[in-house]
């Protein structure tokens, strides 16, 4: 699991030390909440060569959003979707460069080292048919059970009614599965 | 106690299907899934197959960016506000220039009327602010109250 958002307390003085300009402060931002920006754009995206840079730009535009940061969402809240919105731009921008780099990105996960040759070759199938599902359901898949938000957390990251966040996962897992068995027999 | 023994069609036992991994089921919702995968094999194949995906997609550890991260972010944040001061600077530099030209502008045009009036033969209104003395009855005729 990600590591979690900082108590309410601790967030608010955070952000005010942040507000002014206290570089510790923004690298404990980062350091607490990179591995779950790094999950929302990798699943997103894939593990291509751009992903970091779009991290980096998630925590960018955090940075400049800081005077206006009212608090009224958690920090990591804020940060997801930030990473949600770039990573769909970088959709579309691939998509108009008709460059279809997810297929090449394929290739670069390093999955888990402790697994099975076939646990891997799994992972690896399934991280790409998650490519292949359409953004509005691969950003619920990659919320719910890449990032490990709950069904609430994923409506309010969202803004969606929790309803639709339900049976949008129940969707993109049916299409998931779908798409796991032509792939599975492509591969056959 | 006697079994109660549900009736169910393939879609709604399948949304219960999904449903059971994220929603809570109610007790009676429970109970006919479970039967309804006792019953069909087609649908129990269905359950496991999404709860292995989902089993994988929840090992994401090695998501995580390179360790230099923080740094690299950092060290952006700085070359961000470095470009944003030297912006600042420069429009502050245009601002100040501007303010220059109009005071200068001014000054020249105010310089020119005075040149003007020193060496016109007859001070009138045309002369000085290069406009027609009709202009200027026109408009101070005009019925405005």
């Amino acid at each position: 699991m990600a590591k979690r958002a900082f108590g309410s307390e601790q967030e608010r003085e955070l952000l005010s030390r942040a507000r002014q300009g206290d570089q510790q402060a923004l690298r404990e931002i980062v350091e607490h909440n990179s591995q779950q920006v790094a999950r929302t754009v990798m699943g997103m995206l894939g593990n291509s060569p751009e992903v970091e840079d779009i991290g980096q730009e998630v925590f960018i535009q955090f940075f400049k959003s800081l005077p206006n940061f009212r608090g009224e969402a958690k920090i990591s809240t804020y940060l997801t979707r930030i990473a949600l919105n770039l990573a769909i731009n970088e959709i579309r921008r691939r998509r108009k460069e008709r460059q279809n780099q997810e297929v090449a990105a394929e290739e670069n996960w390093i999955i888990s080292p402790g697994a099975t040759e076939k646990e891997r070759d799994f992972q690896r199938l399934v991280r790409q048919a998650l490519l292949k599902l359409a953004p509005s359901f691969r950003q619920v898949v990659v919320l719910r059970l890449v990032n490990g938000y709950s069904t609430q957390e994923v409506a309010e990251i969202l803004r969606l009614p929790q309803g639709t966040v339900l049976s949008r996962l129940a969707r993109a897992q049916q299409k998931l599965r779908e798409i796991l068995l032509s792939m599975m027999g492509e591969k056959s | 106690m006697k079994m109660k023994i549900f009736k169910f069609d393939k879609n709604s036992i399948r949304r219960l299907l999904y449903r059971s991994f994220d929603g809570e089921l109610n007790p009676e919702e429970k109970t006919r899934l479970e039967q309804a995968l006792e019953e069909s094999k087609e649908l129990k194949e269905e359950y496991n197959a999404i709860k292995e995906i989902r089993e994988t997609l929840v090992q994401a550890d090695d998501l995580q960016f390179s360790p230099a991260f923080p740094d690299k972010v950092l060290a952006r944040w700085a070359g961000r506000q470095q470009m944003a001061a030297y912006s600042n600077l420069f429009s502050e530099y245009l601002a100040r220039l501007f303010l220059k030209v109009v005071y200068l502008g001014g000054a020249a045009i105010v310089l020119l009327l005075i040149i003007n009036i020193l060496i016109g033969d007859v001070l009138s209104s045309e002369e000085i602010l290069f406009t027609s003395d009709s202009v200027y009855e026109t408009i101070l005729h005009l019925p405005l109250f």
